[in-house]
């Protein structure tokens, strides 16, 4: 890195900073990251639609408005294996990587975009301190060949707008990513499999009643209201394996 | 509301900073799990504790360090000149009179109530950088921060990377950055922890409401 010339790097994150609309933002990140061969930008929190109505959360996106309707009727960032991923990952990965290990169903809606000329992509991930994640995706018709060092450029500009919108255009609801303890995770678990709290009693040698106060407990975390919407939750938030 | 401890005062203070080192160890080893080379077990003191460290500590009511964070000048060896030169690669990291770098920013959540209490102390440790900061001319402050932290000190300071994000395999980047401090970084802190109440609540108001049901 002794050559490395970082000066377009910063350029474009003090031209980021110094937007005053969230349109003019946008047109900042599209102009840098021309030069990578990427055309296409979706920029959100991740939240669950069905939890959420969109006006409330973080969301930018210059994908084609067709585009963008489809997916919303299908609720597709539901199966979004890039959404998904995103909740979790510590660092940007590709579309394909994401696509990898996604459902059949997940795979489709990957592959949703490609009628529209979005083909290839990666995606940079968004946590912050005790708040919601979102991301910033990345598309274009080109077959991506990025090195590391263009991944960490574009990665800290995607930052710099991101939280730049997200002063601008916030506050947001605030949705905890709820992390179960292992305690908590283990009641879960055999409630997912089916088990009844006398069961789970049994199993890992703990009174009935600590089973029903640390579900309970889980539930609050997750908040959840029945016993099939705490399972599904934890699932869904990766906190149990399906 | 909260302590500036100097070389000036350390005497005074020195079980409020023996407590504070061992406070540190139990979040930064014990709960981050990081891997700091040459301190004792059970007491963070490194070799950019010294002399010239000033700290910004604050404490509960019943006098227990809940929170502290640290300031070294750069002008003698700090973190971002020993350890980390390399990580600035967009901009070399500054060295003046009137630029500290501040490092530790810690807060011991276990020892905190309700989310307002922890939010207005997280505002209180902030606060008290910002003071000494304003008191005592200095201009900016340079970290290396944790990629997550990084939009909490952007939201209060203005701030730009000094380096591209850096990160060892798939884990979470580090960020080396500078911030401005300026009055006007002060009134936004002070507004943040007046309506801190207000703040938290907002964001709160849909974890509350979904957790109105329970489960048998």
């Amino acid at each position: 890195m002794r050559d490395y010339n970082g000066s377009k790097v910063l350029e474009a994150i003090r031209a980021v900073q110094v937007t005053e609309t969230a349109n003019e933002t946008i047109s900042e990140l599209s102009r840098f990251i021309e030069q990578y061969g990427l055309e296409r930008i979706f920029l959100g929190q991740l939240v669950n639609p069905a939890n959420v109505p969109i006006k409330d959360i973080l969301y930018v996106s210059d994908w084609p408005e067709e585009l963008k309707e489809h997916r919303r009727s299908q609720m597709a960032i539901l199966h979004d294996p890039i959404a998904i991923c995103a909740l979790r990952s510590k660092r940007p990965f590709s579309w394909a990587e994401a696509r990898e290990h996604a459902s059949r169903a997940g795979r489709m809606v990957v592959d949703m975009v490609h009628d529209y000329g979005i083909t290839d992509g990666i995606m940079f991930p968004m946590h912050a301190l005790h708040s919601v994640s979102g991301g910033v995706s990345l598309g274009g018709g080109n077959k991506l060949s990025l090195s590391q060092t263009q991944i960490a450029e574009l990665e800290i500009v995607c930052q710099t707008v991101y939280y730049h919108l997200e002063n601008m255009l916030g506050p947001f609801p605030y949705q905890k990513v709820a992390e179960l303890t292992h305690r908590e995770t283990q009641c879960v678990q055999f409630a997912a499999a089916g088990k009844s709290n006398w069961e789970i009693a049994q199993i890992l040698g703990i009174q009935e009643d600590t089973v029903k106060k640390t579900l309970r407990r889980a539930s609050d975390k997750m908040q959840t209201v029945n016993r099939a919407h705490l399972v599904a939750t934890a699932i869904a938030k990766s906190q149990i394996f399906p | 509301m909260f302590k500036i401890i100097t070389a000036g005062n350390r005497e005074a203070y020195r079980d409020v900073l023996d407590e504070m080192f061992r406070m540190r160890y139990r979040i930064v080893v014990d709960e981050w799990g990081w891997d700091i080379p040459g301190i004792q077990k059970g007491y963070d003191k490194d070799q950019f504790d010294t002399d010239e460290t000033i700290y910004v500590v604050v404490l509960a009511d019943n006098g227990e360090v809940v929170a502290s964070s640290r300031m070294n000048p750069t002008t003698g060896p700090h973190m971002l000149s020993e350890l980390f030169a390399d990580y600035c690669d967009l901009q070399p990291y500054p060295v003046a009179g009137d630029v500290w770098e501040c490092s530790r920013f810690v807060t011991d959540r276990s020892l905190m109530s309700d989310p307002v209490e922890d939010f207005r102390i997280r505002c209180r440790l902030g606060l008290g950088l910002t003071v000494f900061c304003l008191d005592n001319g200095i201009t900016r402050l340079s970290w290396l921060t944790h990629q997550k932290f990084y939009n909490l000190v952007q939201r209060v300071w203005k701030t730009e990377p000094l380096g591209l994000p850096k990160r060892e395999g798939d884990n979470w980047a580090w960020i080396p950055a500078v911030s401005q401090i300026d009055k006007e970084t002060l009134d936004l802190q002070m507004d943040r922890y007046r309506d801190a109440e207000a703040i938290v609540a907002q964001y709160m108001a849909p974890k509350y409401k979904a957790s109105a049901g329970r489960i048998a």
